[in-house]
């Protein structure tokens, strides 16, 4: 048994020693060469321009997966704007991972101010509306509920 | 007294035969194996270059055959990604689109930010110009602005913006942007 055991490691370790670790060095050699094969068919000049532009072209597909659109807030608030509601202030910011649209507004009375929250509410765009104070506020004489609110769409 | 002699002899061959495995383990096998692991592991890594490399060497194959000249390629792509920050364009770029939907382009701050480093060995970084632009005018005039930043020929992209209402004038607006114009670092 204890031969047994002492054979096997032996046998592993002459199997290791010389037969698997010459066959790596072999294929880390061919792929040497090949790599130098594919060095030498183009010119330095001809290298540098193709691995520039290959950098480029993912960069560039990074950068269109990744930037920020801001016009389809603007579509998103004439669709979904009540009549009685009109806005005096629009911050978009994306630097959180979500985008999200601070509101400074004015609505005919607290009734129309509830249906334009329900509406954006509803709508599969936003993930969050956030009524952040409203109140009743003259202007041209007349009453109106002025208000702040964040909505926070989903990316 | 032989009979027992011969076992001892036995049982202390038996162990020089485990104790010369376990040698043969620790001193031979587990270096060789922590050896193969390593060239393994570069072997497998100059064979991801090489087919990224042939990869690359074909599409581009394919793009100069199709365009028959790599200074037109180059030239085209380097309007998306410039290989520099190419301030004074940017700046041109981003007044003349205001200037053409009628806004009355008020001020640009520009800073160069940290190069973001590349996950790719092939892939350069990207560097980055952010702006601070202040513009007014009209509603419809701002959106197309914004249309024509969007698709603009050199990729940028809107980290945020605000809109206020100009105070004395109904149909005219304050608008304050903060954009992220792109280049390839060197």
């Amino acid at each position: 048994m204890a031969f047994v055991i002492f054979g096997t490691t032996a046998v592993i370790f002459a199997g290791m020693k010389f037969g698997y670790q010459p066959y790596l060095d072999k294929k880390i050699g061919v792929a040497d060469s090949a790599l130098k094969r594919l060095a030498n068919s183009l010119s330095e000049e001809q290298q540098k321009n193709i691995f520039n532009l290959y950098s480029q072209l993912n960069n560039i597909s990074d950068l269109l997966k990744s930037r920020h659109r801001a016009l389809r807030f603007f579509d998103f608030l004439e669709k979904n704007t009540l009549k009685n509601v009109s806005f005096n202030s629009l911050n978009l910011n994306f630097k959180g991972n979500t985008p999200e649209l601070n509101i400074l507004g004015q609505a005919l009375s607290f009734e129309n101010l509830a249906q334009q929250l329900e509406v954006f509410k509803q709508s599969p765009d936003i993930s969050k509306v956030i009524l952040d104070n409203s109140r009743i506020t003259e202007q041209s004489k007349n009453k109106v509920v002025s208000f702040s609110m964040r909505l926070v769409f989903k990316q | 007294m032989k009979h027992s002699l011969k076992r001892f002899s036995a049982i202390i061959i038996a162990l020089a035969f485990i104790v010369g495995a376990i040698i043969i383990y620790s001193n031979f096998i587990k270096p060789t194996y922590d050896g193969i692991k390593m060239k393994q592991g570069e072997l497998a890594k100059k064979e991801s270059v090489i087919k990224e490399q042939k990869e690359i060497f074909g599409k581009f194959q394919k793009i100069f055959s199709t365009y028959q000249n790599y200074g037109d390629v180059s030239k085209n792509i380097s309007l998306a990604l410039p290989l520099n920050p190419n301030v004074s364009e940017e700046v041109f770029q981003l007044s003349s689109l205001a200037l053409l939907n009628k806004l009355d382009f008020q001020s640009i701050d520009t800073k160069e930010l940290a190069i973001t480093p590349s996950a790719s060995q092939l892939i350069k970084s990207k560097g980055t110009l952010r702006s601070n632009i202040k513009l007014t005018g009209g509603y419809e005039s701002f959106k197309a602005y914004l249309d024509n930043l969007e698709t603009n020929i050199r990729i940028l992209s809107i980290n945020s913006l605000r809109v206020e209402k100009m105070t004395n004038v109904s149909d005219l607006f304050n608008y304050n942007l903060e954009v992220d114009v792109y280049y390839q670092a060197q």
